[in-house]
């Protein structure tokens, strides 16, 4: 009897056990994050010491940057989960080589169209932060938050001009080389 | 007959003395709601082109004509010539007007700023 009851506690710790990692498993593969180029690393960590920095100044520009931080920051998350990941492809089909190991980069540049206007929207949003922030800098005379509005609504031009459409060709060209 | 004329010519008089201030008045809104609201992407010397293009002559310019600026296909081939009502549409809603611009302005909702902004950017000739 005894020894059934171990048994039967045994097993039920085995398929507790292989829940988890079956859980686990399927979670990572969900959430399964690509790098992004190291310069977007660099940028996005210094954009957001930087409004940190302002934020923590007793000042109606410390204010806003406050308020900004986290429309800046949604937009950071989306830019690392699936508009820049693709970019990291670049160097390599510069250089002739595709291979299938590529193909993630497809399904992502599919989501960068479909969020297009989504993606536009968060842009409007951080410019409109950022002329808030540039006119009360202008107030009380502080030049570097003007320096940093000016930086971020042309990196926001950047992305529209640039990023987002070059991981959608990024996108294409693998589609077309290794079919769907 | 004279009287007349004369009746006319106070009436107008008066009416233009009364239409400068307020117009003053909007042109001195539109410079500050400017510097808030377009200010930070747009430059007003001629030739001086920032994130957007210099806005030195933009009412009567045609759309996508600052020399040196790169505009978006949108912006490009809009047709459009900025005059005030052209101006006013645009403002209020960018890229329901100019689809494919890529000015990351939501746009500006309202009506007097609009048109106190339209007036100030008259003045630059």
């Amino acid at each position: 009897m005894r020894s059934r009851l171990v048994a039967m506690s045994a097993l039920a710790l085995l398929a507790a056990a292989a829940v988890v990692i079956s859980w686990s498993g399927s979670g990572t593969a969900q959430t399964a994050r690509h790098e992004i180029p190291q310069s977007f690393v660099v940028a996005h960590q210094d954009t957001l010491a930087e409004l940190t920095a302002i934020g923590k100044r007793h000042t109606r520009t410390g204010l806003i940057a406050r308020q900004a931080i986290a429309a800046v920051k949604k937009h950071f998350e989306r830019e690392e989960e699936y508009i820049l990941p693709p970019l990291t492809l670049a160097p390599a089909i510069a250089n002739g080589h595709v291979s299938p190991d590529m193909k993630w980069a497809i399904a992502m540049a599919d989501r960068i169209k479909a969020d297009r206007e989504t993606i536009f929207t968060e842009h409007t949003v951080i410019t409109e932060w950022m002329n808030e922030l540039a006119a009360a800098a202008e107030r009380s005379h502080e030049a570097d938050v003007i320096a940093f509005a000016r930086g971020a609504v042309a990196d926001s031009l950047n992305d529209t001009e640039v990023n987002e459409p070059m991981a959608i060709v990024i996108g294409e060209y693998l589609r077309a080389k290794l079919g769907p | 007959m004279a009287r007349s004329v004369l009746v006319v010519a106070v009436a107008a008089a008066s009416s233009l003395l009364i239409a400068l201030p307020a117009r003053a008045q909007n042109v001195e809104n539109g410079q500050k709601a400017f510097k808030q609201q377009c200010g930070l992407c747009h430059d007003v010397a001629a030739g001086k082109n920032r994130v957007g293009p210099s806005l030195f002559g933009v009412v009567g310019r045609k759309a996508g004509g600052a020399d040196g600026f790169h505009y978006s296909d949108g912006n490009k081939n809009s047709g459009l010539t900025w005059d005030q009502a052209t101006l006013d549409k645009y403002l209020a809603d960018p890229r329901a007007t100019v689809p494919g611009t890529t000015m990351t302005y939501a746009g500006l909702k309202n009506d007097e700023q609009r048109k106190d902004i339209i007036a100030y950017l008259a003045t630059l000739h």
